[in-house]
């Protein structure tokens, strides 16, 4: 089976058979992140956007990282703007916002559907790290490379991601954004 | 103190070592603060560890091919890279059958009816435009042209057993050249891209295949190539694959050369080179 990298020659010299195969290869990892990124209604559409910027940007692609981190970069960058550009049209709530669970989330299995609405009010820039590495067990380095932010601050925000989404699930406020980890992500 | 985030992430994943872990439960002993974050998240990675997968809704891939096909945007932005051919081919091999492109209709991919013997193959490659008349009455689509004028798939093996020397390769490659810009004027994809969406690589004969793998160490790499005509021959007394590439700068740039290269069956080694312009 060729490897990723392979597909992407491939592809660059006019096979098109292989950027399909890439699509099916990656697209149900990519589907799960946009999913939890951007929620149920939009993950299709952002999983499609998601390798269509791939096919415009492909000849970019220098394999110096693997073709998973940069494919995940995309992801997460389509996402992002996905986002901003709902919050440009209105600040994005669930329809009945989140439902506070009336129980010790520590001892209890939490319905899905909960989790998402949740997810939704995690902020986005902790949001992203907490996918990656809690839904998509990736390494915090790699998330670092993804990203393209240092290490320390990838931990920090899988951290401050947990804990929001732990108020989020008890129906708490979100926590202010913290002025230090902004100024990180410039 | 300040709230020691960074550890308080990796505390929670186990991922700290016997000191730093310590460190971490010295400073939770006065910090109610993150005793209460440290419970938070540590159900916050239990529950989205628990989250199940989700699937992708059916037809993803078609979907996106359908849209990158109709935007024609990797034509315009796609640059070859440096490789050779033959991982390109290999990869290609492996990854063609999956999907198949539809723009030239279903006949254009057909391997060409087959032949009872070496004779009747040869009558056929030799004579690639013959019969245009017969398609007229489909000449508007692309893909009834593309049937009526060539016969058969791309790229076409030739048993020939020709004894080739350096003079009978410059004018195979005059030949080849002639019979390039014929099928080109007739229709012939015009750049490398058509040509794999016409001709996928893996509907390549296994011999076209062979031939390729040994020829494509011979190629330039920053060219963009398609396989024309391979013969089955000899040189210097040696069965030898003579295999012509169209080639052209890019993969959406029209071909410029034919390219000839004679690689040495038994050691799939390049053993000579020849190459005429197009244009």
């Amino acid at each position: 089976m060729a490897d990723d990298r392979e597909l992407v020659r491939a592809h660059l010299r006019g096979d098109r058979g292989a950027f399909s195969t890439l699509v099916e290869r990656h697209q149900r990892r990519v589907y799960n992140i946009a999913y939890r990124m951007v929620g149920p209604h939009e993950a299709a559409d952002a999983t499609q956007e998601v390798f269509l910027t791939c096919l415009r940007r492909l000849s970019g692609f220098r394999g110096d990282s693997a073709f998973t981190t940069w494919l995940h970069r995309v992801t997460v960058n389509v996402c992002l703007d996905a986002l901003r550009k709902r919050s440009r049209e209105g600040p994005w709530r669930d329809a009945e916002g989140p439902q506070p669970v009336e129980r010790d989330v520590a001892d209890a299995v939490v319905a899905s559907a909960d989790v998402q609405r949740a997810l939704a009010l995690v902020p986005e820039e902790f949001r992203a790290p907490l996918v990656l590495h809690d839904l998509q067990d990736l390494p915090y380095e790699e998330i670092a490379e993804i990203l393209g932010a240092p290490l320390g601050t990838v931990k920090s925000r899988i951290h401050r991601g947990r804990v929001a989404l732990a108020r989020a699930l008890r129906g708490e406020p979100s926590p202010p954004r913290d002025p230090s980890n902004v100024q990180e992500t410039t | 103190m300040s709230h020691p985030h960074e550890q308080l992430a990796e505390y929670v994943d186990g991922a700290l070592d016997a000191s730093g872990r310590a460190e971490v439960e010295a400073h939770l002993a006065s910090c109610g603060v993150c005793r209460a974050e440290v419970a938070s998240a540590t159900s916050a990675r239990q529950t989205l560890r628990g989250l199940p997968e989700v699937e992708p809704p059916p037809g993803t891939t078609m979907t996106v091919l359908r849209e990158a096909r109709e935007t024609r945007t990797p034509q315009r932005l796609a640059r070859p890279l440096r490789i050779a051919a033959a991982v390109v081919l290999l990869a290609g091999a492996a990854a063609g059958g999956i999907y198949a492109y539809g723009q030239l209709g279903e006949g254009a991919r057909e391997p060409a009816p087959a032949a009872d013997g070496g004779d009747a193959a040869e009558r056929e490659t030799e004579e690639p435009a013959a019969a245009p008349e017969e398609g007229s009455a489909d000449q508007d689509a692309r893909s009834g042209r593309v049937e009526a004028l060539f016969s058969g798939p791309y790229p076409q093996v030739r048993r020939t057993g020709t004894e080739h020397t350096p003079d009978s390769i410059v004018s195979l490659a005059e030949d080849l050249r002639d019979e390039a810009r014929e099928q080109l004027e007739a229709g012939f994809p015009q750049d490398a891209f058509a040509f794999y969406e016409a001709f996928p690589v893996a509907s390549f004969q296994p011999a076209a295949r062979e031939a390729l793998a040994c020829a494509g160490q011979g190629l330039e790499p920053e060219r963009s190539v398609a396989p024309f005509v391979i013969e089955d021959a000899s040189w210097e007394g040696r069965p030898a694959w003579v295999v012509s590439y169209l080639q052209g700068p890019e993969p959406a740039a029209a071909f410029d050369r034919v390219q000839i290269l004679v690689v040495n069956r038994e050691e799939c080694a390049l053993a000579h080179f020849a190459q005429q312009r197009l244009d």
